[in-house]
Formats: C-alpha cells, sequence, structure tokens
C-alpha cells in the first residue's frame, strides 16, 4: 500500500541543524515502536539490498545502540552508535547518533524523534537532528546526496532532455 | 573552435558518471580511477580532466600523487541538493509505511 504522505526535509543555509517530517497512516504507539525496536527497524530503515544489523540494542533512558549497514557479502558500509538520552512512550526520543570510522571522532549528532497524534489515527512524526557545526550538518546532507547520486543523475537526464528540447 | 564544456555536457557521458560515482565514495589518484575500466589510461584521463574542468572534482595533493574526489558544491547548481537526501528518507519511510499496516493488521 502507497500513502500520499509526503517527506519534508527542512535544512536552511548556514544552521546546524535539520529537520525531517513525515505523516504516517498508524497510532503512535505503533510509530513509535518502530523507532525504538530493533526486530522493527532492520525491516525498514536500510535500502533495498542493503541488510541492518544490530551490534548491541537497548532503548531505555541511558541505554545504548549501534547498528551497522552492510551487502550480502557482509561487507560494512557504515556503522552508527549512539545513546538513549530520554525515551518517553509514546512521545518521544532522544538520542545521540555518531558515524563510526570517521578519520576524526566527535563528529556526533542530536536526535530528538516526536511523535503526534493527528486526526483519524494518524500520526505526525518529527525528527530534529542537531549537529555540532554547520561543516557537519551539510555533510549528513550530502552523504544522501553522495549515495543519492543516481537519483540526481535521473533529475538531470530529465534537465537535460527538456534543455535540449528548449536549444532547439 | 572552443569547445564549451558545462556540467550537463560532462555528466552527459556514461563513463563520466561512472568516474563521479567512483570518486563521490573515496578520493582516488587518476591510475586507481582508470584500473576501474577497460578504456585506455589516456581516454579515462581525458574525462577526469573535463570533470575537473568543470568543476565536479576537487583536487588535493599528497606528495606526489593527485587526489580527486566529488565536489558536491557543483551539482548543487545544477540540482536540489536536499532532493537524494530526501528522496533516501522518503524510501525508509515508505518501508515502513508497509510495516506499519503489516503491524497493524495483527
Amino acid at each position: 500500500m502507497t500513502t500520499n504522505n509526503k517527506t519534508q526535509v527542512i535544512a536552511e543555509a548556514d544552521k546546524q541543524e535539520l529537520l525531517i517530517v513525515r505523516d504516517f497512516d498508524a497510532p503512535r504507539e505503533l510509530v513509535f515502536k518502530a523507532f525504538s525496536t530493533p526486530e522493527i527497524m532492520v525491516q525498514f530503515h536500510a535500502p533495498v539490498g542493503i541488510n541492518m544489523k544490530f551490534n548491541y540494542a537497548d532503548y531505555k533512558n541511558g541505554g545504548s545502540y549501534s547498528w551497522s549497514h552492510s551487502d550480502n557479502d557482509g561487507n560494512i558500509f557504515c556503522t552508527f552508535k549512539g545513546v538513549i538520552h530520554e525515551i518517553i512512550s509514546p512521545e518521544r526520543i532522544i538520542q545521540t547518533s555518531e558515524l563510526e570510522g570517521l578519520p576524526e571522532g566527535g563528529h556526533v549528532v542530536l536526535e530528538a524523534f516526536t511523535f503526534e497524534t493527528l486526526p483519524a489515527a494518524k500520526t505526525k512524526l518529527t525528527m530534529q537532528a542537531v549537529c555540532r557545526s554547520v561543516a557537519d550538518r551539510d555533510a549528513m546532507v550530502a552523504e544522501g546526496f553522495e549515495s543519492g547520486l543516481v537519483i540526481i543523475f535521473e533529475q538531470l537526464d530529465e534537465l537535460i532532455k527538456s534543455g535540449l528540447k528548449q536549444a532547439r | 573552435m572552443e569547445m564549451r564544456r558545462d556540467v550537463f555536457q560532462a555528466i552527459a557521458d556514461p563513463t563520466r558518471r561512472a568516474i563521479l560515482g567512483l570518486v563521490a565514495l573515496q578520493a582516488m589518484t587518476p591510475g586507481a580511477i582508470a584500473e576501474k575500466f577497460d578504456s585506455s589510461r589516456q581516454t579515462i584521463s581525458k574525462h577526469i580532466q573535463i570533470l575537473n574542468e568543470c568543476e565536479l572534482l576537487n583536487q588535493t595533493q599528497s606528495g606526489r600523487a593527485i587526489y580527486y574526489h566529488f565536489n558536491p558544491k557543483k551539482m548543487k547548481e545544477v540540482a536540489d541538493w536536499l532532493a537524494p537526501f530526501t528522496e533516501m528518507w522518503e524510501d525508509r519511510f515508505n518501508r515502513l509505511d508497509k510495516v506499519l499496516t503489516k503491524l497493524k493488521s495483527k
């Protein structure tokens, strides 16, 4: 089933934060559960063809987690770790997140997931990510940028086509 | 006649796209890039030159070796730079929609 719920990403220039907002056609207890239960998270978090595995997970106040994305041969693409600062079911999760294996440590991100009940048993998820610098925030967007190169190229194909048409 | 080298022209070529895909993941020397292709080193070198002229590559010197890395800033000029990041999350959330539907019916 596909829904018409659109993902909104707000990343203003020269800011350390970004917001990701999305509605879900499910009660917030369920959406909250999806972001705090490793067995559910592995079902949707990784892109198609990539496997997600938790190295450890303890979703409680003061708990911690670590997960990796890998291919079918077990080659690990990335490992993220963090601690759970606060988890209030089914309202919010505040946690840290850091990509492991960077040449320089300390590029940690503060993530706050807020789950709001909407009419008709829908839920609004707002994820606020606060980075330590504007450069860190831009790098975070660029990760998606780089892995999304294919999408960019498809967009550009369209642009090129329409550009060529105009030029004629 | 001077050839017009713009970003669109640069990325219209599949080999140059493949090169961008490689250096998006990590900085690479021209030699390491050429090894990934069947074409001659000279041909690849020409492609790299075009990408470099269009500022699609960042260049760093390490000793005698030159490393090329993808320059996302240039791409920002021609495409909405947030789009792929948004797409990545949209993709993730669409999968979650399906998981939620399954969980609801339990």
